[in-house]
């Protein structure tokens, strides 16, 4: 009879994630059926429901194991966003750069302050001011999709957001500069470690999009092919940004945005690159939900809480600039700053990152941030969609006869 | 409700009223901008042509004043397209003509939030979001009413050249029709589709109109979807079977044809409109749809089977001296040219197809001819 397995048996880790990714679908339908809340919120309440911080029933090491995957759910959103924005609509419309500088000007601007004021060091205010300018890129993208938005707003909200992440890259790799100087190191490495993360980011994205529009990318007729020379972009550009010391994020998101200038026919993208990439932004947010540890809101506190108000308001104010002259609609433009609200998950990895540079400087940062990132997580995705559904451009029921 | 009285209009004066895509800039889907464009427009108080609604957001209808020749019309409908081009530009869309959405399904479309459409929508179910067509319509001032419905019933012999000198809709659902215009089948499932009702007079016509509002079926004129429709307050007919262009240039040719076959027939009267005149109009009509200019016409009174490209040219023939008259011989020239020639802009969509292999390319090819050309 040694045959057959013995019971019960010890679930391996494939068993557990497979367990994770069906509690996520779970969460999803719950979320979408009863709550009437986005799907993403399910996952991420399925991945903090079996993480470590409640039931502690996936394996330990699952976010370390499967980071690859998330870094690459992550890189397909931030290229598909970038892929969206066309830089010539700036041109034609300079009232959205205003209304983007002055959105994330204010938030940085109001987040600092509200920090400064609590005598924290000017760097780590700088640092966290910075991480809260982005509003979240998948987040966006995703809830974006799942309700079908299509309009004026919508396509601002992508514009602003993919703006206001290189923004927060940027002013991170300045806050971190600073940091360099107050630790006496030399002004010229203050200067010159943001430059050649911003220009060597910046060639990445360039070298990238080329090759991809040299290549004749949009000649391949077979959408799964297409899809396939996506990733193997998106894989490499991460791994070349991780190993040249680069920013990932902004080698994507402007490596998407070169090549929607230099090609018209970025609809030959897989929209939202089909199951494959469904299944990599699933296990993206589930991921997130694992991360996440409810204490960091205690720990956090009523500074992440405070945090988030301002940069709200700070947000909510400078979408409305906007309205009216720039074109949008001035009842859209009340909701394009709700839409904006969402805290960038990648503001996590920055957080991270940042904190691995010097650990004293990172503490401080890293539980207000997380604590801010953690309420932004559930509540972000549900201000998108209701600013989406309340702008008339949320299409929630495609196909099935809604007026 | 009573008809309204018929007011009277310069002769052969001419508007035109055409129907607008809006396409999202990324994939060439139809976007329900409309709130948004219409809401650009109005911050611009000085704007050329008028600009409102349609049914669904995917849409938008401009239209022109008044105008006694094609030429100072093609300059007002250039003058709104540009503006409309650079409204596109500041919100990121893009305006194409065109009868058809290449690849737009019905279920993907939304109702305009305005109450005569939700009325439209809620009487006539999908049939109105299939609406979700583009036509060009074309007004033809009549001085009296009489002359109106001697107009239009003189035109029904020639509904099938228009519809095939502007069939511009060979795409439907991402597929080839077949037809050179697909959009007039959206047009005949409404149950008061078709032709007007063979009367000579204004009061035979109110009597006509009497009875039906009695049925409780309509209310105003608005609720024929006629092909040819008299438009008492404006003193006009409007012809409404075209397809709207690829470019404005051929929308006002198009209204120039129009306008010296309409000289020809009221001052030469070749025509004595009579019922049986409409014997074979279903029969003409769907063979300019389908085929355009190889289709063939049936003459109602010989029986006699001719090839539609050969009467368009016949008819130029026939009307030459009132087209130099109305200063409009270069427009027909040109359609001469084209007829001749086999052109169409149905025929130039399938090559667009052929050539890029995808409807959302052919959009975009659509945009791109409409805002250069």
């Amino acid at each position: 009879m040694n045959g057959l397995p013995s019971l019960p048996f010890e679930i391996d880790a494939f068993g557990r994630v497979a367990l994770l990714l069906i509690a996520a679908i779970a969460g999803a339908e719950v979320c979408e059926r009863w709550l009437r809340l986005p799907r993403l919120v399910g996952y991420v309440l399925a991945g903090l429901l079996l993480g470590p911080a409640v039931l502690a029933w996936v394996p330990p090491g699952i976010t370390g194991d499967l980071r690859p995957l998330v870094l690459l759910g992550l890189g397909l959103l931030l290229f598909e966003l970038g892929s969206r924005v066309d830089l010539r609509w700036l041109r034609h419309n300079p009232m959205l750069i205003v209304s983007s500088l002055v959105e994330s000007g204010l938030s940085f601007a109001a987040t600092y302050l509200f920090l400064a004021w609590f005598d924290l060091a000017s760097a780590s205010c700088a640092a966290v001011a910075a991480i809260a300018v982005a509003t979240s890129p998948a987040v966006v993208m995703r809830i974006v999709a799942e309700n079908h938005a299509r309009g004026q707003m919508t396509e601002r909200l992508m514009l602003m957001t993919a703006l206001n992440s290189l923004y927060a890259i940027l002013l991170l790799e300045i806050s971190v500069g600073m940091v360099h100087l107050d630790r006496n190191a030399g002004l010229l490495q203050a200067i010159a470690d943001p430059a050649y993360s911003a220009f060597g980011s910046f060639l990445l994205a360039a070298a990238m999009a080329y090759g991809m529009h040299l290549a004749r990318f949009s000649q391949l007729q077979r959408e799964s092919e297409r899809f396939a020379l996506v990733l193997a972009v998106v894989l490499l550009g991460t791994t070349l940004a991780d190993r040249l010391g680069l920013s990932v994020p902004m080698a994507l998101l402007c490596g998407g945005m070169i090549l929607r200038t230099l090609s018209q026919r970025l609809h030959l993208f897989p929209e939202h690159f089909g199951a494959a990439g469904a299944l990599l932004v699933i296990i993206l947010f589930t991921l997130t939900g694992v991360a996440l540890d409810p204490r960091q809101i205690a720990a956090g506190g009523l500074m992440s809480i405070g945090l988030l108000l301002i940069r709200g308001l700070a947000k909510y104010f400078g979408a409305y600039v906007s309205a009216g002259h720039g074109g949008l609609v001035p009842d859209k433009a009340v909701w394009l700053g709700v839409a904006l609200l969402p805290m960038s998950s990648l503001a996590v990895l920055q957080a991270h990152e940042v904190a691995g540079l010097y650990a004293d400087f990172g503490d401080e940062i890293l539980a207000i941030v997380l604590g801010a990132v953690l309420i932004m997580e559930l509540l972000g995705p549900v201000a998108i969609q209701l600013a989406l559904r309340r702008s008339g451009e949320a299409m929630p029921h495609r196909g099935e006869g809604e007026v | 409700m009573a008809l309204e009285s018929f007011k009277s209009s310069r002769a052969l004066s001419l508007g035109v009223e055409l129907e607008l895509q809006i396409l999202d800039t990324h994939d060439y889907a139809l976007t329900p901008m409309a709130n948004d464009l219409l809401y650009w427009v109005g911050r611009h108080a000085e704007h050329p042509g008028n600009i409102v609604p349609e049914i669904t957001q995917g849409m938008i209808e401009i239209s022109t004043g008044i105008h006694s020749t094609h030429q100072t019309l093609n300059a007002e409908l250039g003058a709104i397209r540009d503006f409309l081009c650079r409204g596109g530009r500041e919100l990121n869309l893009a305006l194409c003509g065109g009868g058809t959405h290449a690849f737009q399904h019905w279920g993907d479309t939304r109702i305009f939030d305005k109450e005569r459409f939700h009325y439209i929508s809620d009487v006539y179910g999908y049939l109105a979001k299939q609406f979700t067509i583009f036509g060009q319509h074309i007004h033809i001032g009549c001085p009296a009413p009489d002359e109106a419905l001697f107009l239009l019933h003189s035109l029904s012999r020639y509904i099938p050249h228009m519809i095939a000198l502007s069939g511009a809709s060979p795409y439907v659902h991402g597929h080839d029709t077949g037809f050179a215009s697909a959009r007039l089948n959206s047009v005949f499932a409404f149950p008061l589709s078709g032709r007007a009702p063979m009367v000579a007079t204004w009061a035979e016509f109110g009597d006509y109109f009497e009875k039906m509002t009695r049925t409780g079926v309509v209310k105003s004129m608005k609720d024929f979807y006629w092909d040819i429709r008299p438009k008492p307050e404006f003193g006009t007919i409007e012809i409404r079977v075209c397809d709207t262009p690829l470019t404005v240039g051929h929308a006002a040719d198009l209204a120039a044809y129009l306008q010296a076959l309409c000289r020809y027939l009221m001052i030469e009267r070749p025509i004595v409109p009579v019922e049986d005149d409409y014997l074979v109009y279903s029969f003409n009509r769907f063979q300019a749809c389908r085929f355009g200019a190889e289709g063939v016409l049936v003459d109602p009174k010989t029986g006699e089977h001719t090839s539609l490209r050969d009467d368009i040219l016949e008819t130029l023939a026939k009307i030459e001296q009132h087209a130099i008259e109305l200063d409009a011989d270069a427009a027909c020239a040109r359609i001469k040219a084209q007829v001749e020639q086999g052109e169409s802009d149905a025929g130039w969509c399938r090559a667009r197809f052929a050539e890029f292999g995808s409807a959302p390319e052919l959009m975009r090819a659509q945009a791109r001819r409409w805002r250069e050309a």
